[in-house]
């Protein structure tokens, strides 16, 4: 067994401070870095050691191999966690890593490199029997085409193979309008890409993002931690997660699970991993990739098993043997993140400081985030300032819960999705479960403030500020009296008081 | 006492009479309003507006007063009469000035659109700004001729710096 003393941590926000916490319970040391906007974040606060990558650009910084690898040596680390997005899924820096002497907490570089290919990994699942979203090659001619079609299965997609962006995409629902679809689809891939293939795909319809959590040790034993549903997206961003997924039931769960653990077993994985699925409106599912890394909503699958993923991610990397006892799961948890953007104002970013902030707190609640009053969000990183999340009995409590502590959460400074994402969970189709992918698109309208709460909370809120105004001025008052000193509004209300006094 | 808010470019009529220590008389445009407001930390204050609980955290910056009301961000300009008067003495003197193209956010210039002299429409697309992985584009509200550029692409702006200034066409 090679116990890991000191981790490296080329990342920054709350998943480095994640994994930085959970090192600290086991009395691992950690070392963090750090780029110019980031010496004030909190993962430098939190860490060890913390060391500063110089330059303006991500390839100076957070993805400079080379300086990673010199503060790994320079610090003493024997391992590395790359956390999410960064390092994490690149197969150089892992095999780099071994070469430096230095633990990968992940994968082999070959399991990331396998399933990194989009189209290798389709293959390689395919090969290992899991089920796959049934396409063509590109296609030949129009009555091969209408064979395949048959085949497939109507609704199909026809797509142009060079494509992408919605571009040289036609849907097809009934074979009559097949060849028009077809031809058309041909001259514009052969106009807009200058290559005129196409190939077909089965239209799915109602789709839902459904993923397994996977953990594989060193000596071929895996699991899987249950499902997370992520369909609540906005332009292809998952905004809201929960598990259980409301779609599925036990039979269901079984089935995906071992497919799950077969698809890692198929590219001989290690270390903690996601299968991510989509399940279409009769309930089948498909393979659709595999994340070689810990995901963002890792904290849910935490939640309703009671496992550290992160600790687990440690242990297997120093060779631990994983149990295979079916792990028992516990309610619904729920994850939402919350995003320094302005909903009112088509979503702008909303860098800026942190000027005051009161954090939500009491039962089942978990707030995962680098963010402290007095913080500012720089502006060249990702706009996830927090994720929420939130444990109970049921689907309702966690609602509930959700919507109970994301009132709690005040933060000034800068503006955020959180009334937009109370709209979500108050929508009727969220709350009965039934949604899809294309659930925000659809119920864009209802999502926005309605006039009428417009007009009731702003009345209020200018009489807030009117009050905060006229406050000040009397501090200001005091303060001129008592020779220029500022004095705190609440402290000469509190004088006020006991004096007797009424201003 | 009187005062004139601007919220979303719009002016509200506000007055605020004090009753006793806590208690406050607020009228927003006519609509009265009874507040019970106690100072529950610095820029922290409990409110009853009407009975109903407010929990209201805030920060003033000058005039501007950024509040998080009901999980919204609000920052409303407070101006009382002195103020409110040399406010538009400026904008009267503004209204046949250059319009002034500015980001409200800070953020990295990635493209300029516009060429010094070169003659924009209304809602022309005049500068890409980005900020936290997002390109957006800032347009201009009026007809005019470039003016002045007074950055260039790579360039790290600061919120409400002028970037871009645009002459209105002559009559």
């Amino acid at each position: 067994m090679n116990k890991i003393k000191k981790i490296l941590i080329p990342n920054r926000g709350e998943i480095a401070l994640r994994i930085q916490r959970t090192c600290r319970e086991l009395d691992i040391a950690t070392v963090a870095v750090f780029s110019d906007p980031d010496r004030h974040a909190m993962h430098v606060r939190y860490a060890d050691e913390a060391y500063y990558l110089p330059g303006k650009m991500l390839s100076e910084t957070y993805l400079n191999q080379d300086l990673i690898f010199d503060i790994a040596k320079r610090s003493g680390a024997d391992a590395v966690h790359p956390g999410y997005g960064f390092l994490s899924e690149n197969a150089t820096f892992a095999r780099r890593c071994g070469e430096h002497g230095l633990i990968f907490i992940g994968p082999p570089p070959e399991a990331i490199e396998l399933m990194g290919l989009k189209t290798g990994a389709r293959e390689l699942m395919q090969k290992a029997g899991v089920p796959v979203v049934p396409g063509t090659e590109p296609l030949e001619s129009f009555a091969q085409t209408a064979a395949l079609a048959e085949e497939i299965g109507y609704p199909v997609l026809i797509k142009a193979s060079a494509g992408g962006g919605g571009k040289g995409m036609r849907l097809v629902e009934t074979p009559v309008s097949l060849e028009s679809a077809f031809e058309a689809c041909r001259r514009e891939a052969g106009s807009a890409f200058g290559d005129d293939r196409v190939y077909m795909e089965k239209y799915v319809t109602k789709p839902r993002h459904v993923e397994f959590q996977v953990l594989a040790d060193l000596h071929g034993n895996i699991i899987h931690l249950y499902e997370r549903e992520c369909s609540v997206q906005r332009r292809h961003q998952k905004i809201i997660e929960e598990t259980p997924s409301p779609v599925l039931d036990e039979g269901m769960r079984r089935r995906m699970g071992e497919v799950a653990v077969e698809a890692a077993r198929a590219c001989n994985y290690t270390n903690a991993g996601t299968i991510e699925f989509l399940v279409d409106g009769d309930r089948n599912f498909y393979f659709l990739e595999m994340n070689t890394r810990l995901q963002v909503e890792h904290p849910i699958t935490e939640m309703i098993t009671g496992v550290d993923l992160v600790e687990r991610q440690i242990r297997i990397a120093e060779g631990e043997v994983l149990s295979v006892e079916p792990l028992p799961r516990r309610g619904c948890a729920m994850e939402c993140r919350i995003y320094a953007e302005d909903p009112d104002n088509n979503f702008l970013p909303s860098p800026g400081k942190v000027t005051q902030m009161t954090h939500p707190d009491g039962p089942g609640v978990r707030n995962d985030s680098g963010v402290y009053a007095g913080y500012e969000i720089p502006m060249e990183y990702d706009p996830m300032i927090s994720k929420l999340v939130v444990h109970g009995e049921n689907r309702p409590q966690a609602i509930q819960r959700m919507l109970r502590a994301l009132e709690e959460y005040h933060l000034i400074g800068i503006r955020t999705n959180i009334p937009y994402l109370r709209k979500i969970l108050q929508h009727p189709q969220f709350i009965s479960g039934d949604y899809d992918t294309q659930f925000i698109g659809k119920y864009k309208e209802d999502l926005k403030q309605s006039e009428a709460e417009k007009v009731k909370t702003e009345s209020a809120a200018l009489a807030a500020a009117a009050i905060a105004v006229f406050l000040q001025s009397i501090k200001a008052d005091y303060g001129d009296r008592s020779g220029g000193q500022q004095i705190s509004a609440w402290k000469n209300a509190a004088r006020m008081k006991l004096n007797g006094s009424v201003y | 006492m009187k005062y004139t808010a601007v919220l979303n470019d719009q002016e509200r009529e506000l007055e605020v009479t004090r009753l006793d220590e806590y208690r406050f008389r607020v009228s927003v445009d006519g609509d009265v309003l009874n507040v019970d407001a106690r100072v529950c930390a610095e820029d922290m204050l409990s409110l009853l507006v009407n009975n109903v609980s407010h929990d209201i955290t805030y920060d003033i910056e000058d005039t501007m007063v950024h509040l998080n009301f009901r999980n919204r961000h609000y920052s409303i300009d407070i101006l009382d009469e002195r103020r409110m008067r040399m406010r538009k003495v400026r904008s009267e003197l503004d209204l046949s000035g250059p319009e002034v193209i500015s980001t409200s956010m800070p953020g990295k210039v990635v493209k300029v659109q516009v060429e010094l002299g070169q003659q924009v429409k209304a809602d022309t697309a005049i500068i890409i700004v980005e900020a936290m992985k997002m390109e957006n584009e800032i347009r201009c509200r009026n007809e005019g001729v470039v003016k002045a550029i007074h950055v260039t692409a790579g360039q790290t702006v600061e919120g409400g710096a002028p970037l871009v200034e645009i002459e209105p066409l002559e009559e």
